[in-house]
């Protein structure tokens, strides 16, 4: 007697280049976190030592600077690694404890619509920032 | 000594919920938890009910909770207890009666990984050979006797119960690996779903639960990277490797690292060349030494891929 627990392969690799994403993204996010950490807590200058120096003048600097694509570009990939790699690692937590099915559909909607919103106020903040004239 | 032995009892027929039988056994320290459970069978209450075969931990049918971990009652010892112990029927399963539960859903799984030698390659004359090497790739995982503790053990699991679970991934590993072997792909496509090797957190319950002391998370693990490695699931691009990107990414992060510790160990020395109270810097003080043994390590495991695609 066959009886099989699970359904055949159905050859869906979602799972798959979501765990390679994990893997990707986390090494990447230990390399612009920890950087990003050490620019604005802990480096210092004339101004001061770590977040004290942090301003409104700090972040616009840097940004519209010389080197402005490519803390755009840091502050990009950092938003963008961290929000799918949290977003991901949440959704698995909704899958391990949620087992209704209403339910799982509905956390998961509210996670995607979270996401959704923050990916889309940062993406218009750093494509879109200008300083004011 | 005289063993306290509480056991959770149930009769799903008779009674609405579990309840603890308590007994008192005399036994000797060298007994094995199914002697304490055969004298309160044969000379308590008869109608305790439980699974045991072989009594020398080969079959792998009394495998249960004992003080809170999975075991086999024919291998654990009361000296190892200590005069207090607790029996439960393992978790996650239907209890059919007292410690006995209903192993269907297991066996299930272990039939869905297809786990015999598929190969449909023309019969050689004599036998299919295979040198001492190519069998030590999957030694480990010869020895599972299917007893469900691991299984039992992990809380993806206990969460997901149609998560197919370390025993079945374990014995997918003993034919992925042997080089007799032709159905690796079909196995890899069974257990490349979120039911499959990707409900597994490495939590490595499974590992600890094992009384045959397979590295089984290690072997779910090799399966995962088999998948990720195999070309079936993952096209690959003019010669994309993805062993050697992997190494790089390693590479890449320390260097990355030896470079952030490199930068803040000289501010430091730049601010005490200045004058400065070295102590001004504390978050660099700490933050730069306690970067240098993970750059190291990465690049070490950087190093041990680039070898490994090598071979
Ligand atoms: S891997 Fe170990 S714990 Fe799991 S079923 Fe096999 S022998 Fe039992
Ligand atoms: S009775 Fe066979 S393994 Fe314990």
């Amino acid at each position: 007697m066959a009886v099989f627990g699970r359904p055949r392969p159905v050859g869906n690799t979602f799972e798959l280049y979501a765990w390679i994403f994990m893997r990707l993204s986390g090494l990447a996010l230990l390399f612009l976190a920890l950087g990003h950490l050490f620019i604005m807590h802990l480096l210092g200058d004339e101004t001061g030592f770590g977040v004290d120096r942090v301003t409104y003048e700090f972040v616009l600097g840097r940004w519209t600077g010389d080197l402005g694509l490519f803390w755009r570009l840091w502050d990009g990939s950092l938003l963008y690694l961290a929000m799918l790699h949290g977003l991901n690692g949440l959704r698995t937590v909704i899958d391990d404890y949620v087992h209704t099915p209403t339910l799982h559909g509905f956390f998961t909607f509210l996670l995607l619509a979270f996401a959704m919103a923050f990916l889309g106020i940062g993406t218009i903040t750093i494509l879109l920032f200008s300083p004011p004239t | 000594m005289e063993v306290a032995l509480k056991i959770l009892r149930f009769n799903p027929e008779r009674e609405r919920r579990p309840w603890w039988g308590e007994y008192k056994v005399e036994a000797d320290p060298g007994d094995r938890v199914l002697d304490l459970l055969h004298t309160v069978k044969w000379h308590q209450d008869g109608t305790l009910t439980l699974r045991r075969s072989c009594a020398h931990g080969i079959c792998g049918s009394d495998a249960m909770l004992i003080n809170g971990l999975n075991r086999l009652a024919c291998k654990v010892l009361v000296r190892d207890l200590g005069p207090q112990i607790v029996v439960e029927p393992m978790r996650g399963f239907r209890v059919l009666k007292d410690l006995v539960v209903d192993m269907e859903p297991f066996f299930a799984k272990y039939r869905a990984v297809r786990p015999y030698l598929i190969n449909d390659e023309p019969e050689p004359r004599k036998e299919r050979r295979q040198s001492p090497k190519q069998r030590e790739r999957f030694e480990d995982t010869t020895k599972c006797i299917l007893c469900a503790a691991c299984t039992t053990a992990c809380p993806s699991f206990w969460a997901a119960p149609d998560f197919i679970g370390p025993a079945a991934i374990v014995q997918a590993h003993r034919f992925i690996f042997d080089s007799r072997d032709r159905g690796a792909a079909e196995r890899l496509a069974v257990l490349n779903q979120s039911e499959g090797v990707w409900s597994c957190r490495t939590i490595v319950n499974c590992t600890i639960a094992c009384p045959r002391d397979i590295a089984v998370t290690q072997a779910i693990n090799e399966v995962k990277r088999a998948i990720v490695t195999s070309e079936e699931f993952i096209p690959k691009w003019r010669g994309f490797d993805m062993q050697r990107a992997i190494g790089t990414a390693f590479l890449t992060l320390s260097l990355g690292m030896l470079a952030l510790a490199g930068f803040m160990t000289f501010q430091i020395a730049n601010h005490i060349l200045q004058g400065g109270n070295p102590f001004d810097q504390i978050g660099l003080l700490i933050l730069a030494p306690s970067l240098f043994p993970p750059a190291i390590l990465a690049g070490l495991m950087g190093l041990y891929e680039f070898i490994k695609a090598e071979r």
